[in-house]
């Protein structure tokens, strides 16, 4: 009988099938076939119009940034305080009064859509966030698109998939595959949004989402790209590492962008609780003040911090700034990104962070160009290797930052130095705080998500591990005979009655390697109106035990234990030969002892 | 008919699960018209802001949108 994916059993007759999609009754109860085909389908729909709305977005912003500070941005021009602070204000009154789930990055909002309201995010909260990070990065907020877009892409997966009355659990599923399309049109980079949303958002490698995931990335990227070309995100000119021992530096690289997210995270996680809990209206003034504090910097000299900065970024790939200067800008951008976070303006943190990294690296490659001239390769190297090691460090995504860098760039001869440097950061950020930043904000929040972090670390135990458990630690696999279907009836009761297992436990082996395991109460029900000479074989109804192996992990196999009182364990290599036998109190006993 | 059925055969004229599959038609043809349709806006918000950055004198190829403005540190 064959088993639906939402756990419907498939022997249900087909009127009671229909009758259930009636109106008025669960309508999830349906084909799988049909929910397969919209998985293939929806996501495409899903990519296309996240896309479609990312990209309003992005142009939404650029035109506000346009409209209300102007071409260039002077330090002395007074615009530069006046535009953030008003427009705070506004912000900070749409986000309180009409958008009041529109605050914050986006991404823990998308987490506990997905865990917590079945994938729920309403168009509501979706255009409170369009509307609020457009005019807050627009008017200099130094915040990023990104994180905003994949919520939005998250809101539209979820308004589409809910008009096909889907189970909750695909509801669920729905949300990552919308998240990494806004992502991937944000960046344009499907790749690493395909990343992220694995590693942050859906936290395993679930290949029933991942294709539609693929799906909808490609989609919303591909609308992107029509809109806005092929280019990649930073223009970087020919890279290359000279000198092995040009790795130190970027070791260096490591070390610092570790200890700037330390910084950066821990004041970020320090000051949010605490403004939270001021008296409500201060919610009304946090966001101008904010703005007033980043256009302060702005007008006194610092203006690259404001905004996304991604302009900012491709100065400094291309050795614009000097590194007295970078350092400043890597300050006063977590300073400005802090402020503006922390009061509860709508923006995400991926732009910020990417900044921060590469004004961070391309000073470490100043100095090394410095102090080691004949060592330094290409200064833009550093600056990329910078946005990562931030973004590994601060976001926790350590395979994401490596794959960023390299799509965000397009160039991949700096691999090898991306990887230690990003290393380096993540294991130091990891080390001296355990929680990241979003989990902390979650926490904050009063919301308790799996962390990405414990999922990815959790040691799982398998079917070896319970079958050769080591001495003291479970009890012996007890000897249950194992017999070939031949085997006489009366031979195979005695076989049951000598069993060390109180049910008298036997498995029949048949010769092309599947089983049947029976304690004697079955064996002699089965037996009881054949001739005791009859081959037990022959006894036996058709069914046969699941095919299980050493490598798999041992929660699979809880289930089977109520249709079966033991488990033949075979060799992947040899499909005929047997591993073990696994009964459910070996299992048990493995986690007993975990 | 069990629920692991062909899906594509709710078209046959007496089929329990017709209904289902016609809303589904439904609501995916009202789906790519939405989607035809923010195209359309999409393109026409694309122009308009084209035509804003000209008027400015900046240039209107696909660079891409989320820079800053020309910016110099002094």
């Amino acid at each position: 009988m064959a088993q639906s994916t939402d756990g419907i059993s498939s022997g249900q007759p087909a009127e009671t099938i229909s009758s259930k999609t009636s109106p008025g009754l669960p309508a999830f109860q349906q084909p799988v076939s049909r929910e397969r085909y919209l998985f293939l389908v929806l996501p495409i729909f899903i990519g296309i119009l996240s896309g479609l709305l990312v990209v309003c977005f992005r142009i939404s912003i650029e035109w506000l940034r346009l409209a209300l500070i102007g071409k260039y941005m002077r330090p002395g021009d007074w615009h530069l305080i006046a535009v953030p602070g008003a427009v705070g204000l506004l912000v900070a009154i749409l986000v309180q009064y009409a958008f009041p789930a529109a605050r914050g990055s986006g991404i823990n909002q998308t987490k506990a859509a997905m865990y917590v309201h079945n994938g729920y995010i309403s168009m509501r909260t979706m255009f409170g966030k369009l509307i609020g990070t457009a005019l807050a990065i627009g008017a200099g907020f130094s915040l990023g698109p990104e994180d905003p877009s994949l919520q939005v892409g998250a809101a539209i997966s979820s308004t589409v998939s809910r008009q096909f009355r889907l189970s909750p659990e695909k509801l669920r599923l729905f949300a990552p595959v919308g998240a990494a399309a806004g992502l991937a049109a944000a960046f344009n980079a499907p790749i690493t949004a395909l990343l992220f949303v694995i590693e942050e958002v859906v936290g395993n490698w679930n290949a029933s989402v991942l294709g539609s995931i693929v799906l909808a990335a490609i989609s919303g990227d591909a609308v992107s790209r029509w809109f806005f070309g092929d280019a990649p995100l930073f223009r970087v000119p020919n890279l290359e590492m000279r000198d092995p021992r040009e790795l130190l530096a970027y070791a260096t690289l490591g070390i610092a962008g570790g200890i700037a997210a330390l910084i950066f995270s821990g004041t970020m996680r320090q000051l949010r609780p605490r403004l939270a809990r001021l008296p409500a209206w201060t919610h009304i003034i946090q966001p101008p003040l904010a703005g007033l504090a980043i256009g302060l910097i702005g007008y006194l000299g610092f203006p690259q911090v404001m905004g996304v900065g991604y302009e900012s970024i491709n100065q400094a790939i291309n050795g614009n700034f000097g590194w007295k200067l970078l350092f400043i800008l890597a300050a006063l951008k977590m300073l400005a990104t802090t402020l503006g976070f922390v009061s509860g303006t709508p923006g995400g943190m991926f732009a910020p962070t990417l900044f921060v990294g590469a004004m961070l690296g391309t000073a470490i490659g100043n100095l090394q160009e410095i102090w080691l001239p004949h060592l330094a390769g290409p200064i833009g190297s550093y600056t990329l290797a910078g946005m990562g090691v931030l973004f590994a460090a601060f976001l926790r995504a350590p395979l994401t930052s490596v794959f960023m860098v390299l799509e965000v760039s397009g160039n991949y001869s700096i691999v090898a130095p991306v990887i230690l440097a990003n290393t380096i950061a993540y294991l130091i950020a990891r080390k001296f705080d355990p929680v990241p930043i979003f989990e902390a904000f979650t926490r904050q929040d009063g919301l308790d998500l799996p962390s990405m972090e414990e999922i990815r670390e959790e040691e799982r135990l398998h079917i070896e591990d319970a079958l050769h458990a080591p001495a003291g630690f479970s009890r012996t696999q007890p000897d249950i005979p194992v017999l070939p279907p031949t085997r006489p009836l009366r031979e195979a009761l005695c076989e049951a009655e000598a069993s060390p297992d109180d049910r008298g436990l036997i498995i029949v082996h048949f010769p092309d390697g599947n089983g049947y395991s029976l304690g004697i109460e079955e064996l002699q029900q089965l037996g009881a109106a054949s001739s005791p000479e009859t081959a037990i074989g022959d006894l036996l109804p058709e069914r046969r035990l699941p095919l299980l192996y050493p490598d798999m992990p041992l929660d699979t196999t809880l289930h089977f234990f109520s249709k079966w009182p033991a488990l033949l364990i075979r060799n992947r290599a040899v499909p005929t030969a047997i591993e073990g036998v696994l009964t459910k109190e070996q299992v048990l006993d493995r986690y007993h002892d975990a | 008919m069990e629920a692991g059925t062909r899906f594509s055969d709710a078209w046959g004229r007496n089929h329990p699960l017709r209904r289902l599959a016609m809303r589904d038609a439904i609501a995916l043809s009202i789906l790519a018209a939405i989607t035809l349709l923010m195209f359309a806006v999409a393109g026409l918000y694309y122009s308009a802001y084209n035509r804003y950055r000209a008027s400015l004198g900046l240039p209107t190829d696909n660079t891409p949108v989320i820079t800053l403005p020309t910016m110099r540190h002094h």
